[in-house]
């Protein structure tokens, strides 16, 4: 920011004329679209599809879940209508189903709904990569005004053959934090929250070719010989997705990454939804809590 | 080899034995009392229907079957011509001294002359605008500048609001090639590109090519803009300048050894900062202000040797600084460019000319932030800069060769040694103890060597054909891309012409922006082992048609381009997750990780009307033109409107001499408004769940549908001017008041989506539009002496 700062301000002075008004003269193009969000796993017991709608950018808009709709699926023999759940989402359980989830089957998702178009998609489930595995690499000390912040750095390290098709991952950690705020009122509040980072989303010959770490915060240490105070864990992330999923959310990380940034080229997030939005895709899920 | 030698005699001994029977009148064409030598002036002799036109510094050589006595005759737009009976028995040398025509009226009578027709140029797709006829449009705070005048003409497109950014037949910036006294300069903008570098009083002439390019030009892929410093007036000592609401300038010059050597010094400075600094606070200061130098000298070592030396020197600055109680915070942004040329003209011969020239050119931009802070005692220190560099040294020579009347031909070549610094990084950071200093200087060489042959086989047709061979070499990889050049002019009766031309040209060194607004922070990047340079195609076809008073000219164009690059999606030059991701960034290969490749296509035709002479001069021109890009990795790999795509644009000048004393001028424009990608509409998502964790993707998505399938408010606008010139005893001067905008059109400078009125249970956004400029009064003062 402290780089951006100059350029705004210079962006500023050349505004000493600027001034702003809403536009409702020139509409920007809006349908009203279903909103698709459901990755199969295999290791999973239910098929959980998430409808919504989307909003208009400009104008007002109230809540956006489809309740109304009917949405099946299909592995090109068998199909299964999913019920609607309740909240903003349908399920099906497979234990009941005619349909397995299986590494290298299709499968065809189709969802109608008064005031939408029908809207179709297609995905097919890859093989889960074996033995990618988190190494410690050693503990980072960094230096601040008021002491020292520890780290443990891990080594994601792909120990299996190369796969026969391209792979697709994601390389993140969550983890609790508490934060406290002055009020108003003087008292300090205490704020609990979940954080989550994504450090990397790549291919498999990416993880094999490079070393790519996680750095994981352990707590503060007034010097090198000191314990570490309010000691945090942390949970390393990995997903293994098909392209269509790779493709959504790594795009979406992007635009949330950029969100601030008015250098920033925009994002496009892509989705396999035919007459629709949002992503139909499948994932695996690791997830390993550390100290 | 042996074959091009072979090759090269037996041309030789063609054209020597096909000079026998005839002679040769060469020389330099000059204006009257102030010595400059004066580019593009025709020199014809309509008895025998064969001319020629003179080269950037004012030489030309005809060779005509011999005769016992024919006219010639030399004229120029904005110069009363003159003619001359010669006895053609021997070579001759016949200097030209050429009047200034009326001046207060600034009327022209052109007669007598073909060549200064539209339909008798063999060079289609290019545009000269009397550096007169220039000044005398109206301009933003009474700021004449040269590039937002070409910014008026068909197939030229402006950037934003405001801006001197130039996107010709649907190439972006970086594809202009802008030569100053033959040194490329790169970044040709003052404060965002309101204003451009060049001062238009140094200025002598400026030429725009758009297509159908000429051999001896390459590098670029969509246009050339040629600009010539005027040398001095080599009698007297003379001085012009003026003041403005934003800035001065001044110009002097002057012989050194009269009618031998002469001098040319310019100067401008802006002085906001100057005016604004007592009505900052202490604590917050800040400033910007830019300037350029211009100077030139020239000796004249006789007939056959004269020397020329320019310089340009510009900058932009910007700084701020704040202090509150222990956190002192201050940074800044510089920019500019420098350039310096050294040219030596040589006459072999009355038929051979040659220029030989060293040029040095180098562009910096740096942004660079500093803050102290004291907490506890312990004093924490930041300094980062951030820095981009170019550094040219280039060798060029060219001969002009007019071996038969039937034939002119041009030849040379150019090595340059480029040096690029993308990205530089110096970090010092005692907070966390880290310095990061990242050099990595990328070395380049890039040379062409071209042929080119003007051909009349008979009065009516003109050809200019011509080859280029560019070569580029980096990282240990080389390009060699053969370049064929074609145009060609038939006349038919009454002064109508059909033209056509065909070019390849490759771009070696690209720019990289991610912003519409031509901010400085833009990186000039080569070609390299990973990114290919960029290549066009274009065809065009037009016909010509002159009137006695003014000229039309319609042409169609289509250009295909490859390798042209974006930044991909997401893609930032300045990351803004802070100082982590800025010092990843440093690596110096990053910019080649941000970056894609794809291909564009852009076509359309222009309509020009241009009226040079007489008390109403001018122009009207519209465009109708497509511009589309298609990348692998933009846009789903989908074709998209690039962002400077207009369907139409218009504008029309007009410049009025209602009295000696007066003159009125207006322009008026319109254009499609842009095409940019803004957000249609919105959703969540969640990401994959698992259970009884939290998930680990929610956020709100914006849906862009297409990129830049937003189109912008179309942009119009008027602006008038007046001017009061009066002579005085000792000098001439000229008041104008002028308006920008007349009748105050919000324009649209950018848009963005306005969330403040939402509340957690309710969306409620706004698209808002931001405007720079409302009507904007303005009031200067020049003078001359």
């Amino acid at each position: 920011m402290k780089t951006l700062l100059p350029l705004l301000l210079l962006l500023c002075f050349a505004g000493l004329w600027a001034c702003q008004e809403p536009v409702d003269s020139i509409p920007i193009p809006y349908t009203p679209k279903m909103v698709v969000e459901s990755y199969l796993n295999p290791t999973e017991a239910t098929i959980r599809v998430s409808l919504r709608t989307n909003e208009p950018m400009v104008g007002s808009s109230d809540a956006s879940i489809i309740t109304d709709a009917t949405v099946t699926i299909s592995d090109g023999q068998q199909t299964v209508t999913l019920p609607f759940h309740g909240d903003d989402y349908w399920i099906g359980t497979l234990t009941n189903a005619k349909i397995r989830l299986r590494a290298g089957t299709t499968y065809t998702l189709k969802a109608s709904a008064p005031g939408y178009e029908s809207i179709e998609a297609t995905c097919t489930i890859p093989t889960r990569a074996s033995n990618l595995r988190w190494r410690i690499d050693g503990i980072e000390y960094i230096q601040d005004n008021r002491g020292y912040r520890v780290y443990n750095n891990y080594l994601l390290v792909w120990g299996g053959n190369i796969p026969t098709e391209r792979q697709y991952f994601a390389l993140g950690r969550q983890w609790a934090y508490a934060d406290t705020l002055q009020t108003t009122s003087g008292q300090d509040s205490v704020f609990n929250g979940i954080q989550t980072v994504w450090d990397h989303f790549e291919t498999d010959d990416v993880i094999r070719n490079n070393q790519l770490y996680a750095r994981t915060f352990m707590g503060r240490i007034s010097g090198r010989d000191s314990t570490i105070r309010n000691p945090r864990s942390t949970d390393l992330l990995l997903m293994q997705f098909d392209v269509n999923a790779y493709n959504f959310l790594k795009a979406s990380q992007l635009q949330k990454q950029n969100g601030n940034n008015p250098f920033a080229e925009p994002s496009l997030v892509p989705s396999n939804i035919r007459n629709g939005l949002g992503v139909f895709g499948a994932v695996y899920q690791r997830r390993q809590t550390v100290p | 080899m042996r074959v091009y030698v072979t090759l090269g005699l037996l041309l030789l001994t063609f054209f020597t034995r096909a000079q026998s029977g005839r002679v040769t009148i060469s020389g330099y064409v000059r204006e009257s009392g102030s010595g400059e030598s004066l580019p593009g002036v025709t020199v014809s002799v309509p008895a025998v229907q064969k001319g020629t036109t003179t080269n950037t510094y004012g030489f030309y050589s005809l060779t005509l079957p011999l005769s016992d006595t024919l006219e010639v005759v030399v004229s120029s737009i904005g110069f009363q011509s003159q003619s001359r009976k010669l006895a053609l028995t021997r070579n001759l040398e016949m200097n030209w001294q050429l009047l200034v025509s009326n001046a207060e009226l600034k009327e022209v009578v052109v007669s007598g002359n073909y060549q200064t027709r539209e339909s008798q140029k063999v060079q289609m797709s290019t545009i000269s605008v009397p550096i007169e006829q220039m000044k005398d449009v109206p301009a933003l705070l009474g700021e004449k500048d040269m590039l937002k005048v070409l910014q008026l003409l068909p197939g030229v497109q402006k950037g934003s609001e405001g801006n001197s950014g130039l996107y010709i037949r649907g190439g972006g910036p970086d594809q202009n090639l802008l030569i100053l006294d033959e040194a490329p300069v790169y970044n040709a903008f003052h404060l965002f590109g309101f204003f451009s570098i060049f001062n238009g009083d140094a200025l002598k002439s400026v030429e725009l090519i758009k297509g159908g390019f000429p051999a001896r030009y390459g590098g670029r892929l969509s246009s050339v803009i040629e600009m010539q410093m005027k040398e001095g007036h080599k009698e007297e000592f003379h001085g012009e300048g003026g003041i403005g609401l934003i800035s001065s300038r001044l110009v002097l010059q002057g012989p050194i050894q009269k009618n031998k050597s002469s001098f040319i010094i310019s100067g401008r400075r802006t002085y906001v900062d100057i005016l604004l600094k007592p009505l900052l606070p202490a604590e917050n200061q800040g400033s910007y202000y830019f300037y350029d130098l211009n100077a030139k000298l020239n000796y004249d070592f006789g007939r056959k040797d004269k020397v020329y030396l320019s310089g340009y020197l510009g900058q932009d600055r910007f700084s701020f600084r704040s202090q509150i109680r222990n956190n002192q915070q201050g940074g800044g942004l510089d920019w500019g460019n420098k350039t310096a040329s050294l040219r030596w003209n040589h006459l072999f011969s009355n038929r051979l000319f040659a220029n030989t020239t060293l040029l040095f050119s180098h562009y910096a931009f740096q942004v660079n932030a500093q803050s102290s802070q004291t907490f506890n005692n312990l004093t924490s220190q930041f300094n980062l800069q951030n820095s981009s560099t170019i550094r040219d040294f280039t060798f060029k020579t060219d001969f002009d060769w007019s071996p038969i009347p039937q034939h002119s031909i041009k030849t040379g070549l150019s090595v340059t040694s480029h040096r690029f610094l993308p990205n530089t990084i110096t970090l010092e950071n005692s907070i966390i103890s880290q310095n990061v200093s990242q050099i990595q200087p990328l070395d380049s060489y890039e040379g062409g060597i071209y042929l080119e042959d003007t051909y009349h086989p008979f009065s009516a047709l003109r050809i200019n054909a011509g080859l280029r061979m560019s070569y580029f070499a980096t990282e240990g990889r080389t390009y060699n891309r053969p370049e064929p050049r074609l145009a060609l002019s038939y006349t038919f009766p009454r002064h109508w012409a059909l033209k056509a031309s065909y070019a390849t040209m490759n771009q070696y060194i690209h720019l990289l922006s991610n912003s519409s607004v031509g901010l400085p922070t833009d990186l000039w990047v080569p070609t390299t082992r990973n990114v290919a340079p960029q290549q066009s195609q274009q065809i065009a076809l037009g016909v010509a048609k002159d009137y006695s008073q003014f000229s039309v000219t319609i042409e169609g164009f289509y250009k295909k381009m490859d390798n042209i690059l974006s930044y991909k999606e997401g893609s930032s030059f300045l990351a803004s997750t802070g100082l982590e991701s800025l010092t990843e960034a440093s690596d110096s290969r990053s910019w080649e990780e941000q970056i894609t490749a794809g291909q564009g296509w852009s076509y359309g035709s222009e309509f020009f009307v241009q009226k040079k002479t007489g008390r109403l001069t001018g122009w009207v021109g519209y465009t109708l033109s497509w511009i589309q890009n298609q990348f692998a990795e933009l846009n789903g790999g989908k074709k998209f409107w690039a962002r400077y795509d207009r369907r139409h644009d218009i504008s029309v000048v007009g410049i009025y001499h209602l009295k000696p004393t007066i003159t009125l001028s207006s322009t008026w424009v319109y254009g499609t408004g842009q095409a940019i990608s803004l957000p249609q509409s919105t959703f969540e998502i969640s990401g994959p769940t698992q259970p009884g964790f939290v998930p680990s993707f929610p956020t709100r998505i914006s849906d862009y549908g297409q990129r830049n399938s937003f189109r912008a408010a179309p942009y119009h606008r008027l602006d008038v001017g007046i001017q009061f010139h009066k002579k005085k005893k000792r000098f001439s001067r000229t008041w104008e008041v002028s308006l920008y905008n007349a009748y105050s059109r919000k324009n649209p400078f950018f848009y963005y989506i306005d969330d403040s009125q939402s509340t957690p249970t309710r969306n409620n956004r706004v698209l808002t539009q931001v405007s720079l400029f409302p009507i904007i009064p303005s009031v200067s003062y020049s003078f001359k002496f």
